[in-house]
C-alpha cells in the first residue's frame, strides 16, 4: 500500500469506518492530488466503498451581496415610512428603482397599501418595522454559508425567484466507507509499518526492525546532480602532460611578456621577417633588457654573417634596438631559447603547454590567444627522431595516422607541418615542427642536433570533443552546461601500458 | 605565405605535361606547398615565403618541371649585353641608394600575361620587398626610352610628370598628397628632402621610385614586345634576387634577357647576374643531420629534381650549383632540406633514440593540480578564460580605479586593450554568458595574470592566481570564506583576514587575505553595482589569491 493510501485508510478507520472524503483527506494531511490518488487506488483494491451524492450549494450573487450590505429594497422603504406617507416624500429618500421594487414586495407581502400617492402601512407592516423579515433572515444565513431551516423554505424560494440574488451550484459529496477487506489490509499494514525514509532515529532506536521498506519506483526521475569538474581543455592539457612525462620530458614555463630578442632574434628569425610585424605581433611600450653581452654578440654575428656555423647569415646589420622591443610572445619557442640561454644539459627533452598571442581580431572561430604544445629533444638525434616523437605523441593521443609536409620556418631546417587524418574531418593541420638550424643553436654553444615542435592544443581539444570553434573550448563564452557535463574523451593509448 | 592564383590550363601550359588533379596536389604537397581548388575552377597554391622564385606561374611551373623530372637540374638563362647604361647620382645615396636593371626582348604580351606580370610585381612588393620598402620594381616598354638613364634625387617641387592613373602633370609633393598610390606609399619618403627619380637622356621621367611610374613611359600594353625592368632599394643582394625572379619569369614567357650597365658611386656592375653560386654537400653531413645516408651518385638526381646542378666530386661529395633566384639558401642544411623533399618526407623512417632523461613537471603545474583537485571537490567548475581583456572589464565594471597594467596599444581587435591583472573580472564574464544555466554556479580558475615589474628583464612578470566565485540566490561572504578556509586547511596555509575597503565588494563584507603572513588576495561579497554592471541577477561572493609565494 502506498503511503498516501495508508494515511487515508487510517483516517477513515479512525473516523469510525465512515466519513466525508474531504474531511478525511484533511485529517490524513493529504493535498487534493495525493488524496484523489489514494481514493482511486483504495477503491480499486476494494478497501473502501465510495458513496457519491449530489447536492445544491447555494451562495449569494451580486445583487444579494449588495442587498446584504444596504438592505432589501422593501426594508429601505419600510425604514423611511410611517403609518401613512406620501410617495413623493419617500422618493426623496430612496432612489426610484429601489422604490419600484420595494412597492411590489411591500404590497405582495401585505405590509402596505399604495393608493393615490400615499403609502399606508398595514398592522403587519408596522410590526415588521421592528422585526426581521423571512427573506432577510435567509439572506444572512446564506451569507454565513449556513443551511436554510425548513420554516424559511418558502422565503428562500421567494428570494431565489428574485433575479441575481442567489446562485446555486451542484456539488458531489463523497462519503467513504471502509470494507472488511480494507480493515484487514490496514491491520496487516500497521503490523509491519513501511519505512519510507530510513532515518538516524530509526537506526539508533532499532525501530526499523520488523518493518518493511517501502518499495520505490526505481525509474522515478531524480534531481539533476552537477559535479565540479576541470575544464575540458585543461583535461586534454593534463593528458598531453602525462604523455610527455611518460616519455621522460621535463616541463618548461616562460613569461607571456617577452623581448623581441627571445621571441625572434635568439632563434635566428631575421629582423625584417613578416611574422615580426605589428600585423601579427602585439608590440608593447617600453624597452626590455637584453641578456648577457657575449650571447647578444654571438646572436648578432650569426644574423650578420653566420658566426662560426658555415652559414652566410642574413648579410644585414643587426639592430639591438629592435631586439629590445617588448612583445606578447607569439610562440612558446621563446621559452625553449630562454632555457638554452640558461645553459642546457645534454641530452635533454623538454616540453611546455602554454599560452601564445597573435595580433588578430576576434570572430566566431578566431581568438588572439591560444595554447601551444612546445617540445624539443637535444642529443644524438636526427630528423628520423622528429618523425618518431611526433608519431608516438599523436598515437598516444589516439591519432593513428599523421603526415609531415615540408614547410618553412626561419629557425628550423627541415621544417615540417604536421597533418593528421581524422576519421570525421579528414586531413587537418595540427602544428609545426623541425630541426633547429645551426645558426639558431650556435650562440648557445649547442653542437648536438635538436628536433622541436610547436603544436596546436585547441585543435586537439576540438577534435577530442568534436567542437567546431575555438571559442567553445577557450574563453568566458564557454557553455557552463557543457563544462559541467562533457563526456570524458576516449580513444587514447596513454594509460594503456 | 603567398597564395599563387592561376588556373590549371595556364599552369600546365608552362609545365608542358598533363597532370591529374590528384597528382598535382600530391606533388605540391611533397614539395611543401598546399593546393587549394576553388569553386571558380582556379587553383590556389600556398607558396612559403622563402621560395620567392615560385610566386609566379612561370616560377612554379619551372619547379614542377624539375621535381617531376621533365627538365631536371639548374635552369640556365642566357644573358647578352643590351648596351644600355644607368648612371646613379650621388644625390640619391641617402634616399634610396641602389638600382639594378635588365632588358627582356621578344615577349608576346597579351592581356593575361600583362596581368600575370603585374601580379608578380605586386606580390614581390607586398612580401619579399616588405611593402616596397626594400625593393620597388618598375617595368617599362623599352622603345620610348632614350638611354642612358639617370637615377638621381630631386626636390619634390621640381619633379613634374603625369603619373600612371592621372591626366595632368603633378609635382612630387602633389603625388604624395593627392594621388591614391602616392598617399599609400608616402611614408616611404617621409622626411626626405629630395625624392628619387629615373629620367632618360631626353629628360623624360620614367618613374619616381618607390612610388609610381610615369604614364607616358611606364605602361606595358599588348603592343609591347621589349621591356626595361628596374628595381631600386637599399640592399644590392635583395635587389638582384628580385630582378632575377622577374627576368627569369619573363624569359619563361619567351623573352631574351639582356644586361644593363650600372655606374654607381665610382663602381660598376652589370645586372642581371644569373650565374649560380656553389656549396659542397657530403654524405656524412646529410646523414648526421637527417639520419639518411646517400652516396654522391644518389644525391645528384635528388638535387637536380630540386632545381640544382650537382657535380660528383667524390663518391660521398657533391658540388651543388645554386640558382641565382634562390634567396633562401644560407647553409648546407638548406640543401639537405631540399634533398629530403625530393627523397620524400613520407619515406623517412621513424625512430626514437635511446636518450635517458628524467621527466618532471613544473611547480606551477603541480600546485595548480592540487588546487584544482580541492576546488572541484568542493563542487566548483573550472573555467579557462582569456588573458587579453579591457580596462572596462578589469577596472570600470569592477568599480575600481585603474592600476598598473600591460597596455596593448597597436591591436587589431578593438575590444581588448590590456593583459589581465586579475582573474575575477573574467569569471564575472563567465557568469554573464551563463545567466540562464542552473544555479548555484560555483566557478574557479587557476591561471596567470601579468603584473608590471621593473626588476624583470621584460618589465613584467607572470603571477599564478586562483580566483573563485559563488553565484546563487543567497550567496554571501560566509560561503566564500568557508571555501577559502577549507582550501587553506588542506594546503597547510596559515590564513588571516583583515577587514578592508574595495570597490568590487560590499563595505563591511570585504577582507584582505594573508597567507602565511603575506598579503596576497581579496575576499568579499560582490557589490550589487558590480553585479549590475555585468548584468547579473544573483548575489555573488568571491575571492582571488596569488599562489606565487608557493612556487618561487
Amino acid at each position: 500500500m502506498h503511503e498516501y493510501e495508508r494515511k487515508l485508510l487510517q483516517a477513515l478507520a479512525d473516523a469510525g469506518g465512515k466519513g466525508d472524503f474531504e474531511d478525511l483527506a484533511e485529517k490524513a494531511g493529504l493535498n487534493t492530488g495525493a488524496a484523489n490518488y489514494a481514493l482511486a487506488m483504495l477503491a480499486e483494491k476494494g478497501f473502501i466503498r465510495v458513496h457519491e451524492s449530489k447536492r445544491e450549494e447555494v451562495s449569494l450573487d451580486d445583487e444579494g451581496k449588495e442587498y446584504l450590505e444596504k438592505g432589501l429594497p422593501e426594508r429601505r422603504v419600510l425604514d423611511v415610512v410611517e403609518k401613512e406617507t406620501g410617495v413623493k416624500e419617500v422618493m426623496k429618500k430612496v432612489p426610484g428603482n429601489v422604490f419600484r421594487i420595494a412597492s411590489i414586495w411591500l404590497v405582495r407581502l401585505g405590509l402596505a397599501r399604495i393608493r393615490s400617492g400615499t403609502i399606508s402601512l398595514t398592522e403587519k407592516g408596522l410590526e415588521y418595522k421592528k422585526k426581521k423579515m423571512g427573506q432577510e433572515k435567509v439572506l444572512e444565513l446564506l451569507a454565513e454559508g449556513k443551511t436554510v431551516p425548513e420554516e424559511l423554505k418558502e422565503d428562500f424560494n421567494l428570494l431565489k425567484g428574485r433575479g441575481r440574488i442567489v446562485k446555486t451550484r451542484e456539488v458531489t459529496e463523497r462519503v467513504l466507507e471502509i470494507t472488511e477487506q480494507g480493515k484487514k489490509a490496514l491491520s496487516e499494514e500497521s503490523e509491519g509499518e513501511e519505512i519510507v525514509q530510513l532515518d538516524s532515529e530509526a537506526i539508533v532506536t532499532g525501530s526499523w526492525r520488523g518493518k518493511k521498506f517501502k518499495r520505490y519506483n526505481i525509474n522515478a526521475p531524480a534531481p539533476r546532480e552537477y559535479a565540479g569538474r576541470v575544464h575540458p581543455t585543461v583535461k586534454i592539457m593534463g593528458l598531453v602532460r602525462r604523455i610527455f612525462t611518460e616519455m621522460g620530458f621535463k616541463e618548461m614555463r616562460g613569461p607571456w611578456v617577452e623581448s623581441a630578442f627571445w621571441c625572434f632574434d635568439s632563434m635566428f628569425v631575421p629582423q625584417d621577417h613578416p611574422a615580426r610585424e605589428v600585423q601579427d605581433t602585439f608590440y608593447l611600450e617600453g624597452k626590455a633588457r637584453l641578456p648577457d653581452k657575449d650571447l647578444v654578440e654571438r646572436v648578432k654575428k650569426v644574423h650578420e654573417n653566420g658566426y662560426d656555423t658555415g652559414s652566410k647569415g642574413y648579410g644585414y646589420k643587426w639592430d639591438p634596438e629592435l631586439a629590445m622591443k617588448r612583445v606578447l610572445r607569439t610562440h612558446t619557442t621563446a621559452t625553449t631559447f630562454r632555457y638554452f640561454g640558461k645553459g642546457i644539459e645534454r641530452p635533454a627533452k623538454y616540453f611546455s603547454i602554454d599560452r601564445v598571442f597573435r595580433n588578430e581580431t576576434i570572430d566566431r572561430t578566431h581568438l588572439p590567444e591560444f595554447h601551444q604544445i612546445e617540445g624539443f629533444v637535444l642529443g644524438d638525434v636526427d630528423f628520423r627522431d622528429l618523425v618518431g616523437y611526433l608519431k608516438t605523441f599523436y598515437r598516444k593521443m589516439g591519432i593513428k595516422k599523421i603526415r609531415l609536409k615540408p614547410y618553412y620556418n626561419p629557425y628550423t631546417e627541415p621544417s615540417t607541418e604536421v597533418f593528421a587524418k581524422h576519421p570525421k574531418f579528414g586531413w587537418l593541420e595540427l602544428g609545426n615542427s623541425g630541426q633547429f638550424r645551426p645558426e639558431a643553436l650556435a650562440p648557445y654553444g649547442i653542437t648536438d642536433n635538436v628536433v622541436a615542435w610547436g603544436l596546436g592544443l585547441e585543435r586537439l581539444v576540438m577534435l577530442a570533443y568534436e567542437k567546431h570553434s575555438i571559442r567553445e573550448v577557450l574563453g568566458p563564452a564557454c557553455d557552463l552546461e557543457w563544462l559541467r557535463t562533457y563526456r570524458i574523451p576516449g580513444g587514447y593509448e596513454s594509460g594503456s601500458a | 605565405m603567398v597564395v599563387l592564383e592561376t588556373d590549371k590550363k595556364t599552369l600546365l601550359g608552362y609545365v608542358g605535361r598533363d597532370i591529374t588533379d590528384e597528382e598535382l596536389e600530391e606533388t605540391l604537397f611533397s614539395m611543401g606547398f598546399e593546393l587549394e581548388k576553388a569553386d571558380d575552377g582556379k587553383l590556389r597554391i600556398e607558396i612559403t615565403p622563402e621560395r620567392v622564385d615560385m610566386i609566379s606561374v612561370q616560377g612554379c611551373a619551372r619547379a614542377l618541371r624539375q621535381y617531376l623530372g621533365i627538365e631536371p637540374g639548374l635552369k640556365k638563362y642566357e644573358v647578352r649585353p643590351s648596351g644600355i647604361e644607368i648612371f646613379i647620382d650621388e644625390s640619391v645615396k641617402n634616399v634610396r641608394p641602389y638600382t639594378v636593371a635588365a632588358v627582356v626582348r621578344g615577349i608576346e604580351f597579351n592581356d593575361e600575361r600583362i596581368k600575370e606580370i603585374i601580379w608578380l610585381q605586386e606580390k614581390l612588393h607586398d612580401t619579399y620587398a616588405r611593402g616596397r620598402k626594400q625593393a620597388a620594381i618598375g617595368i617599362y616598354p623599352l622603345e620610348p626610352i632614350t638611354p642612358p638613364i639617370r637615377y638621381y634625387a630631386e626636390a619634390p617641387e621640381k619633379i613634374r610628370f603625369v603619373p600612371l592613373g592621372a591626366e595632368e602633370p603633378m609635382t612630387g609633393r602633389e603625388i604624395l598628397e593627392k594621388h591614391p598610390t602616392g598617399i599609400k606609399y608616402a611614408h616611404l619618403l617621409q622626411g626626405k628632402e629630395k625624392y628619387p627619380l629615373f629620367v632618360d637622356a631626353e629628360g623624360k621621367v620614367l618613374s619616381m621610385p618607390p612610388i609610381i611610374n610615369s604614364r607616358d613611359l611606364g605602361m606595358v600594353t599588348e603592343d609591347t614586345r621589349n621591356v626595361f625592368v628596374e628595381c631600386s632599394g637599399h640592399d644590392l643582394k635583395k635587389l638582384n634576387t628580385v630582378l632575377n625572379v622577374i627576368v627569369t619569369s619573363l624569359a619563361d614567357m619567351g623573352g631574351r634577357i639582356e644586361s644593363v650597365r650600372v655606374h654607381a658611386y665610382g663602381q660598376g656592375y652589370s645586372p642581371p647576374d644569373l650565374s649560380p653560386w656553389k656549396m659542397t654537400l657530403d654524405s656524412d653531413q646529410l646523414e648526421r643531420w637527417s639520419g639518411i645516408r646517400l652516396s654522391a651518385a644518389e644525391m645528384k638526381p635528388l638535387l637536380e629534381r630540386m632545381g640544382y646542378d650537382a657535380e660528383e666530386i667524390s663518391s660521398t661529395e657533391v658540388e651543388v650549383s645554386i640558382p641565382a633566384y634562390r634567396a633562401d639558401v644560407l647553409h648546407p642544411v638548406d640543401i639537405i632540406d631540399d634533398v629530403l623533399r625530393a627523397y620524400g618526407f613520407d619515406n623517412i623512417p621513424e625512430k626514437i633514440s635511446n636518450l635517458m632523461t628524467v621527466g618532471g613537471l613544473t611547480k606551477d603545474t603541480v600546485l595548480s593540480e592540487d588546487v584544482r583537485e580541492i576546488m572541484t571537490g568542493m563542487g566548483f567548475q573550472e573555467a579557462l578564460t582569456l588573458a587579453l581583456t579591457s580596462t572596462e572589464d578589469q577596472y570600470h565594471k569592477m568599480n575600481v580605479e585603474e592600476g598598473p597594467h600591460v597596455r596593448l596599444t597597436e591591436r587589431k581587435e578593438k575590444s581588448i586593450n590590456m593583459v589581465r591583472t586579475w582573474v575575477l573580472p573574467e569569471l564575472m564574464k563567465v557568469l554573464q554568458s551563463n545567466r540562464s544555466k542552473p544555479f548555484p554556479q560555483r566557478v574557479f580558475e587557476v591561471g596567470y595574470v601579468v603584473i608590471p615589474d621593473s626588476s624583470s628583464d621584460t618589465l613584467a612578470k607572470n603571477e599564478l592566481r586562483l580566483a573563485a566565485v559563488i553565484s546563487d540566490d543567497k550567496a554571501n561572504y560566509s560561503d566564500a570564506k568557508a571555501v577559502l578556509e577549507m582550501l587553506c586547511r588542506v594546503m597547510g596555509w596559515e590564513l588571516a583576514l583583515n577587514e578592508t575597503g574595495h570597490g568590487s565588494f560590499i563595505p563591511g563584507r570585504t577582507a584582505k587575505i594573508l597567507l602565511n603572513g603575506k598579503e596576497c588576495g581579496i575576499i568579499g561579497e560582490v557589490h550589487p553595482q558590480v553585479l549590475e554592471n555585468y548584468g547579473l541577477e544573483h548575489p555573488a561572493s568571491a575571492f582571488e589569491i596569488s599562489l606565487q609565494q608557493f612556487i618561487t
